[in-house]
This record gives structure tokens, C-alpha cells and sequence, in this order.
């Protein structure tokens, strides 16, 4: 599903490089639940963006889908994200002025969705995460882990084949992004396929792969044995 | 404390140099703009107030059979007369204008304004002397203006030189210049060039004017009292003359007289036949007047809006200020006169904009607006209170916004910032209506600059060339000689001219007394101005009777006596004590400038020996050879006399250059507010978008398009914007309908495809500013914005 080859990315200092991500090639299968982990400024974030086309590396090649993203000018590379790629984020990333029901329902009006199909989708994903009673709320009004809650319904809400998720636990106690985590292997196990960066080890193991990145090199890669 | 903050001031102004620089010139366009509007104003009601005992110097009007506005002219005897009759009256003065040839030394005559007055002309009025002596006792001085002395004389001592004035030409009287005077001011209703006592007044004819020359006319009469309040019964006393006036003028019957105060006569812009100089016109006073404030309010608007937008990035700094100690007054101050600093800079630049501006607004409107800003003290009291509105209007708004926030809201983010605050959009809402106005009045006015250009007068005055000759064998020898000119097409010998006489006259048919005016015109007139008949015929030189009691009456004056263009022939129609039979009817013309309406007309004929002025109508595109040429023909026939020759089209520049004045004054101010309006959006949308910045990230990443997050940053300016454009459609509408109106009886009013265009204009200067910001936002990478958090 993602091939990317030779990734450079590197910011100037005066005449010098310093290099964010060096020589990164990494292929991901679909279905796969793949766990990136470093420590900070390891390159972590700037690689899940890369992987998400929100950044553009200054070298390397990156297929998704055997598409050969790069290539494609800006409005196709936003399709193809609007379409294929859910995002998480740490800090939850709520728009604060719309409702819970308006969160999860906004990635369905950028996509031209009918209104009824909208409300029927929406209903279905707030009745799965427990939230019913909640869509009516403000984000303000609601504990971290609910918010990220509606974050990953609002990632997810639009059927995307691969889930990107940036921390999604480090503004939560652990209690909260346990119930996170089970939630995301859960969608694993229905097919999805999740890329996640963590700082927690234990939070590492849900997934079924894991990459270390140190200095921007891919230190280590594993598999995991699934413990079904 | 105070120089600290200053220093601060000076300080942030100095690192937010964009935001110093657009508001400086913003707000220096403003001030500029107010000092102009002020200036107008205060020129404009200051005539004639330099002349001391303004309270006991009055000024006699006269009224006329079937006409109720006061006129300018007084019978000239009745002047001295009063002063033997009426022991309140100190000092008397007859004013008479004239045009006449003046010759000094070697040099070419040129045609100058002369006034004719009396000795007690300098115990009434203040025209100061500055070499020589001003007594108007001595009948062979004449006194001249720096002007005239430098213009004649040039750096020689002009005292004692001799300048001959010419009545006709044949007939020189020569006079010694024995003192100079000042230049008249700008603000004087009496304006004059050279000065002279009446008695040397010569007629045409060479006669000399006598003291008893009941059918003679004064400009204007002017009588010091001893105690003013004497001046309604004196004006009843008056009465006395008209029987005297009325037997040598039957055709100019008065009926009565009236005294008014210098003070107020120079307040009044409605005397009819007045010759001498008049305030502005209202429109000239407070169309201005409106246009500054609005300018002034505007830039006002965009500081405020600037400042808030600005505000958001020193919220951090005014948290810390607040925990350090920093009371709310204080930061408030400060605000303040970081403002402050703005202004006076901007001041600076109201300084050098009116150095620029003010010189070729007085040379477009013949308004002299000047700023003496070091020696007029009610200007600077003007400006200092200015300053203050200024920094108050602008700056009190965002200073006590800013300083209101709690230190810890500050720092934890919940802030709410400015751009939502219904108040700045109501701002940039009447920032819209503003430009909407400007635009408007410069579109409407040079639309009607266009109508007046091409406006059909009635007669042709593209082609047309009048040469004044002062007796006929002159006209004769010039009308002979023109003949020869190729470029030529018709020629002719009159009385009367088109636009630039106004015989008017008390008219009477049926028992009807109507004012109209009566031209005597040459037989081939109507012909050389390609004039219409619409029923009857044109004159015919051939039949004598044609000249004793022959008229033809324009669709306006037939209507006013209730006559159509077909009944009005044959009607008899009474002149002074002469009878007269309408022969025919002519198309209407328009016989003054487009200030006035069509006025009621009608023409009789008078002999070549009658005629003074020449007429000829070039073949189309030839009427400025054809114009040279005749000069020429001119100058080798008369070589000592100046050439008078004039294009009959120049009735119609008067209008024109008002029109196109005010159009271009519009189309200036139109562009400053519309840059005001821009950089008000601009501060707003970057406040709009700084604020929202993190929501579009994320919207983006959700997979929001460019069109979407357009949509998402316009919509709350969409909607204050088209309601500010449709106030400033109608404000814009009806202000300048209204202005036109009070200048320009005939005008072209406003066309629906000029509101049109203003709104497309100030939509694509909105599309273009939003658009070159939201651009920016679309390109930057939401992933940058979100790693802050």
C-alpha cells in the first residue's frame, strides 16, 4: 500500500544540513498496524505527515496505492487523502465552534455527501463509540478522552483505508488511551490499515509492527507476533 | 514615566514598521483632507472680512418690476445725492467695474479690469497701500495692484509713469500712476486691478460720464452710517430717487431698495446681476465639507481596525505588563500615545499632501484654500483639535479593547480575538458605504462631464468664433477681411451674443408682465449659429419693417405666456413703450451656461450699423485655423488694437471645467478610500485568518478544498460588505444626484450602469485584497500550523 524510497528531509542551517529523516524506506501492507516510535526529533511526526501528504520530503520517492504520489499536483493529492487517509492527532485538533455531531459530519460535507446519508453515518459512529448523548456538546465540554473519541470518529467517518494517528494518546491518562488503543486494534481487526507514532511501549504492542527511528534512520524493524 | 513610555511607543511603532507606515499615510490622507475641507469652509465665509466697521458698512440693493431678488445695481447719482440727503451716512462710494484697454510706455495695450470709485473708497474699505500715495482726489492718479506694477513695469519704480486707458480707441485719457497697492484678496467681493476716480470714467463714445446720468448703472453702492441701525429706514428713504431712475429707465423699472451689511452681503451667494465677486457657491462649501469627513472618518475607521488586528500580537505583552504591575489606566496610555505618535507623523503627512494639493485644488475651482500653518492660529487650534479627535476616534477603541484582558486568560489562549466583534465589520461596513459614495460621485460626474460635453445647446457652438469690434466700420472692415479666410462658412454682424450677454428684460403680451431675455441680433445670425425656426419665419433684412416691430420668441417664453409654438405668431408683445409682432418661433436654445435652465427668449433685429460684435462659423474641424487666422487678419488691420476674439464654445467651459473638476477630485478621493477600504479588509482578513489559522489547518487536513476554506473566511465579511455597498449605493446615489442638482440645472443625473460599475469596482478591489491573503494561507502547510500545538 505505501512504498517510500530513499526519503531525505532536512532543514538548512547557514551552509549546513541538519537532517530530520535520512535515507528512510519503509513499504507498508494493507492491513497492517504499524507502530513508529523514537525518541523526540527523532523524525517521527514529520515521517506520519510525509506518509499523510501533508509534507513534501526534498528527496525520494513515495507510492501509494502504486501511485506514485509526488508526481500528482496539489488538488489530486488532496482527493487522494480526502478519500484514503483518516487523521489523529495528539492535542485532538476539535473545531471548537461546532458540536460533536458537526465535527464528525464536516470531512462528509467536504466530500459532497447527501445530508441523509450524512445523518445516518454520523448516527451509526456515535452510537458504536458510546457518544449519543454527548453529540449535542461542544468540545470544550467534553474529558480528553472523549474528545479524541470524536477525533477518531471524525479520522474514520469517511471509510478511509488507512489511519494515521500522531500520538494519540499523549494528552491522555492511561485508563483513557487504553480505551483508545482498544479502539483502534478493533478497527485494525476490521481491516483497516493504522500507522500510529507513540512515546508508550506498552501502547507500541497493540500494533502488529514496530519501526525505532533515531536521527532520522530507521533503527529497527519488527514484526510482532500476534498474540490473537 | 512619561519618557518611558515614549520610548515604548517610539519603540513598537519603530518593529511594527508596515502597520506605522500604512497608518502614517492612512491618517495623513485624512487629516489632509479635513485641513482642506476646513480651509474651504473658512475662506469661503471670511469675505470681505479684513475691512474694519464691517457692522457700519452697507451695501445698497435694488429690486426690479416683476422680479423680487435683491440685484446688485444701484442708480449712480442716487449715491451722492443720499450722501447730501441723509446726515447718517458717512462716507458713500460708487462702484463701477470695466473692462478697458490700458497702454504704458512702448508696450502692446492689454485689456485690464478697472474699478471707478470715490474718494471716500479708503474710509471704508481696507486695500492697503504700499508705495505712493491712494488720493482718488487727484482726478489724473490712477492706482495699481503689485500685480499691474510688475507686469508694466517690472522691476522700475512705476510712481509717476504715465498709462493710458482707452474708451474706444480713438479716445486715450491718460493718467499718472501715483501709488500701488496690495493685491486684492482672494475673499473680496471688490476685486480690482487698477483704480480710478468715477469722474474718469469715459463712455464708448468718448463723453465723459456725468454726476446726473440717471440711466446710468453702478456695479454696486456702498454707504458707511453712523449708526447702523439707521439702515432700514434709510433704505425706505431711498424711495425718494426711483421716480427719477424709473423716467430715464423705462425698460429697468425699479421698485425699491435695500441696505445690507457688508458682513452679511458677503454671506450671500444669490444676488441677482451681481458684478461683484461672490462667496462659493454651498455646493463648492459643503460638498467639500462632506467629502473631508468622510475621508477623515474613513481613515479614523481603518486605524481602529488596523490597531485591533495589531493588537492580537501584543496580547502577550500587555499579560506580562499586567502581571508585572502594569495598572489598566496605564496600559491604556500607553496605547494611547503610541496613537498619538501615529498622528502627529501623520500630520507631517497632511503637511506635504496639502502643499501638493491644496495649490491645484484653488487653480481647478478658483477657491484659493491655502494653510498657513505657522501664522494662523485658528488653523492650528483647528489641527491640535484634530489631533486629538483623531487619536481619540482611532486609537481609544483597540487601547482600552487590549487592555481590558485578564493576564492568565491571555496566557492560557481563551482570548477571544477582535475579528468577530461585530463593531470592527460595522467599521469596515462604513468604510465600504464611503468608498461606495466616492466612487459613485466620481463616475456620476464624469459621466455628466460627458452629457454636458455633447449636450446640443441648441445651436452650434463647436464652430462658432465671436470677434467684439467697437463700432461698425471696424465690424466691416473685419467682417470683409474674414470673408477671404478659406476655412469660413458663414459670417455675420450682431448685437447680441449667445451666452455671453444677458439682455434681460421685462417683457409684456396680453396683460402678462414676464421676465425674459431679448437679444438684438443681425440678420444673418440665426443662420452663422445654425438656429431652428420651429413655426413662422426668420427675420428678413428686406422688409423694413422686420427691423422697427419685428420678433421672434424661443418654445419657452411662447409657453410662458401660455401660447404654442403655432398661436404665438402674430401676437403683439410690449418692450419698454414699444409694440412688437411675433413673426415666428424658434427651437429653444440654451442661452447661458448649464448651471441655469432654458430661459425664456426672444430676438430682435437691428441694423449693420447696430452691430458690434462679428460672428463666423467654421467648416467643421477648421475652427481653430480659422480662429488664428483671423487674428492675424485682425492684428495686420488694427495693429493697436488687442484682439478680442473668443470661441463661442467657451460658454460651455465654465460648466465643464466644474464638472471635470469635481469628477477628478471624486475619482482621487474615490481611489484613497478605496485603498482605506482595502487595507481595512486586509487588516481584518489577517485577523480572521491569524485567529483561524489552526481551524483551517485542520479543515485542510479533513480535506477541506481552496474553495471551501475561501468560502469559510469570506462569509462573515460577505454579507456586512454588500450591506455597507448598498448604504453607500444610495448615500452615493443620492448625494451626488443632490450635487449635481444645486450646481447644474441641466445634468445628465446617474445611470443605473453607473452603480453597477461602482459595486464591481469595490467587489474586485475586495476580491483582489482578500484574495492575495487567503492565497497565502492556502499555500502554507497545515502540518506547520498544527505542530504548535
Amino acid at each position: 500500500m505505501i512504498n517510500l524510497k530513499n526519503i531525505e528531509r532536512f532543514y538548512r542551517t547557514g551552509i549546513q544540513k541538519t537532517w530530520v529523516l535520512k535515507d528512510v524506506n519503509l513499504s507498508v501492507k494493507q492491513g497492517e498496524f504499524l507502530t513508529i516510535m523514537g525518541p523526540s526529533g527523532s523524525g517521527k511526526s514529520t515521517l506520519l505527515n510525509i506518509i499523510g501528504m501533508l509534507e513534501t520530503p526534498d528527496a525520494g520517492e513515495y507510492l501509494f496505492l502504486d501511485e506514485p504520489v509526488f508526481q500528482f499536483n496539489e488538488r489530486k493529492r488532496t482527493e487522494l487523502h480526502k478519500h484514503y487517509i483518516g487523521f489523529v492527532f495528539q492535542a485532538f485538533h476539535l473545531i471548537e465552534e461546532l458540536t460533536v455531531y458537526e465535527n464528525i459530519e464536516t470531512p462528509l460535507l467536504y466530500r459532497g455527501v447527501k445530508k441523509a446519508e450524512r445523518q445516518s453515518m454520523v448516527a451509526d459512529l456515535l452510537d458504536r463509540f458510546n457518544i449519543v448523548g454527548k453529540k449535542d456538546l461542544f468540545p470544550a465540554q467534553l474529558s480528553g478522552g472523549q474528545q479524541q473519541l470524536v477525533g477518531i470518529a471524525r479520522a474514520i467517518i469517511g471509510k478511509p483505508k488507512l489511519l494515521l494517528a500522531d500520538e494519540p494518546t499523549g494528552n491522555l491518562h492511561t485508563s483513557q488511551g487504553e480505551m483508545i488503543m482498544t479502539l483502534l486494534k478493533e478497527l485494525h481487526n476490521e481491516g483497516m490499515t493504522i500507522i500510529q507514532v507513540t512515546h508508550n511501549e506498552k501502547f507500541a504492542t497493540y500494533g502488529t509492527r514496530i519501526i525505532q527511528l533515531e536521527d532520522g534512520f530507521v533503527r529497527r524493524d519488527e514484526e510482532m507476533r500476534d498474540e490473537g | 514615566m512619561i519618557k518611558n513610555y515614549i520610548t515604548i511607543a517610539l519603540r513598537n511603532l519603530m518593529r511594527a514598521r508596515q502597520y506605522t507606515l500604512i497608518n502614517v499615510i492612512g491618517l495623513g490622507i485624512g487629516l489632509a483632507a479635513i485641513v482642506w475641507a476646513f480651509q474651504i469652509y473658512r475662506f469661503s465665509f471670511s469675505f470681505d472680512d479684513f475691512h474694519p466697521d464691517q457692522e457700519r458698512v452697507f451695501r445698497a440693493l435694488s429690486t426690479k418690476e416683476g422680479n423680487d431678488a435683491p440685484m446688485g445695481f444701484f442708480p449712480m447719482p442716487a449715491v451722492q445725492l443720499a450722501k447730501g440727503d441723509f446726515s447718517s451716512i458717512e462716507a458713500a462710494v460708487r462702484i463701477r467695474h470695466n473692462t478697458v484697454d490700458v497702454k504704458a510706455g512702448k508696450n502692446e495695450p492689454f485689456m485690464e479690469p478697472i474699478l471707478f470709485t470715490d474718494l471716500d473708497f479708503f474710509s471704508v474699505f481696507n486695500f492697503p497701500l504700499l508705495k505712493g500715495q491712494n488720493d482718488l482726489n487727484d482726478r489724473s492718479a490712477i492706482l495699481i495692484t503689485e500685480e499691474i506694477a510688475t507686469k508694466y513695469f517690472g522691476d522700475e519704480d512705476p510712481i509717476g509713469k504715465e498709462m493710458v486707458l482707452y474708451a474706444g480707441t480713438e479716445f486715450p485719457k491718460p493718467l499718472t500712476v501715483k501709488g500701488v497697492l496690495k493685491n486684492t484678496p482672494n475673499n473680496s467681493t471688490i476685486s480690482f486691478k487698477l483704480l480710478t476716480n468715477y469722474e474718469n470714467l469715459q463712455h464708448g463714445d468718448g463723453t465723459p460720464a456725468k454726476p446726473d446720468e440717471w440711466n446710468s448703472m453702478l456695479d454696486a453702492a456702498f454707504f458707511k452710517l453712523k449708526t447702523p441701525e439707521d439702515a432700514g429706514r434709510l433704505a425706505a428713504d431711498f424711495k425718494k430717487y426711483l421716480p427719477l431712475q424709473n423716467a430715464a429707465r423705462a425698460d429697468w423699472k425699479m421698485t425699491g431698495f435695500s441696505l445690507v451689511s457688508l458682513k452679511e452681503h458677503a454671506q450671500m451667494s444669490d444676488i441677482s446681476v451681481n458684478h461683484l465677486e461672490e462667496r462659493p457657491k454651498d455646493s463648492a462649501i459643503f460638498g467639500p465639507l462632506v467629502l473631508g469627513l468622510l475621508i477623515w472618518i474613513s481613515t479614523c475607521l481603518n486605524f481602529t481596525n488596523t490597531t485591533v488586528a495589531r493588537s492580537n500580537q501584543r496580547l502577550k505583552e500587555m499579560g506580562v505588563r499586567k502581571v508585572m504591575g502594569g495598572r489598566r489606566s496605564q496600559l491604556t496610555t500607553q496605547m494611547l500615545l503610541e496613537c498619538f505618535a501615529i498622528v502627529v507623523m501623520a500630520f507631517g503627512v497632511a503637511v506635504f499632501l496639502n502643499s501638493l494639493w491644496l495649490p491645484s485644488f484653488s487653480s481647478m475651482f478658483f477657491i484659493e484654500v491655502r494653510a498657513e500653518y505657522l501664522t494662523d492660529g485658528v488653523l492650528l487650534a483647528f489641527i491640535g483639535l484634530a489631533v486629538v479627535l483623531t487619536t481619540l476616534l482611532a486609537g481609544a477603541y483597540p487601547a482600552f479593547y487590549i487592555s481590558r484582558f485578564n493576564p492568565t486568560q491571555i496566557f492560557k489562549g481563551s482570548v477571544k480575538f477582535g475579528d468577530t466583534s461585530l463593531f470592527s465589520r460595522l467599521l469596515l461596513g462604513l468604510q465600504v458605504s464611503i468608498a461606495m459614495i466616492t466612487v459613485i460621485g466620481s463616475l456620476g460626474f464624469a459621466e455628466n462631464a460627458e452629457f454636458q460635453r455633447t449636450y446640443d445647446y441648441g445651436y452650434d457652438r463647436e464652430n462658432v468664433v465671436n470677434i467684439p469690434t467697437q463700432n461698425a466700420s471696424e465690424l466691416a472692415a473685419m467682417k470683409a477681411a474674414v470673408q477671404q479666410i478659406p476655412g469660413v462658412e458663414a459670417v455675420a454682424g450682431t448685437h447680441a451674443l449667445i451666452g455671453f450677454n444677458l439682455p434681460w428684460r421685462t417683457i409684456e403680451a396680453e396683460g402678462q408682465i414676464k421676465e425674459g431675455s431679448v437679444y438684438s441680433i443681425g440678420a444673418d445670425f440665426m443662420e452663422v449659429m445654425q438656429m431652428k425656426m420651429v413655426e413662422g419665419r426668420a427675420f428678413d433684412p428686406k422688409l423694413e419693417s422686420d427691423f422697427d416691430n419685428a420678433l421672434l420668441v424661443n418654445e419657452t417664453m411662447a409657453g410662458n405666456f401660455g401660447w404654442t409654438a403655432a398661436a404665438a405668431i402674430g401676437k403683439t408683445i410690449r418692450l419698454d413703450t414699444q409694440n412688437f409682432t411675433v413673426v415666428g418661433t424658434m427651437k429653444d436654445f440654451h442661452g447661458t451656461m448649464l448651471f441655469g435652465t432654458i430661459d425664456p427668449a426672444a430676438m430682435r433685429l437691428v441694423r449693420p450699423e447696430a452691430a458690434s460684435n462679428l460672428v463666423l462659423r467654421a467648416k467643421p474641424g477648421e475652427v481653430v485655423s480659422v480662429f488664428d487666422q483671423s487674428k492675424a487678419v485682425w492684428e495686420k488691420l488694427f495693429p493697436m488694437k488687442p484682439y478680442r476674439g473668443y470661441y463661442q464654445n467657451e460658454v460651455a467651459a465654465e460648466a465643464m471645467r466644474v464638472t471635470t473638476g469635481i469628477s477628478a477630485v471624486n475619482r482621487l478621493f474615490a481611489i484613497i478610500t478605496l485603498l482605506l477600504t482595502a487595507t481595512g479588509l486586509y487588516a481584518l482578513v489577517s485577523l480572521t485568518l491569524l485567529k483561524r489559522m489552526r481551524e483551517i489547518a485542520i479543515r485542510k487536513v479533513m480535506g477541506a478544498s481552496s474553495i471551501n476554506i475561501v468560502a469559510l473566511v469570506n462569509k462573515r465579511y460577505f454579507w456586512i460588505f454588500l450591506f455597507g455597498a448598498a448604504i453607500g449605493c444610495f448615500g452615493g446615489f443620492a448625494l451626488t444626484k443632490l450635487l449635481m442638482d444645486m450646481i447644474f440645472k441641466i445634468n445628465s443625473g446617474l445611470n443605473p450602469a453607473t452603480l453597477a460599475i461602482s459595486i464591481a469596482i469595490l467587489f474586485l478591489v475586495a476580491v483582489a485584497t482578500v484574495g492575495v491573503k487567503v492565497w497565502g494561507v492556502l499555500r502554507t502547510n497545515p502540518a506547520e500550523v498544527l505542530k504548535g500545538d
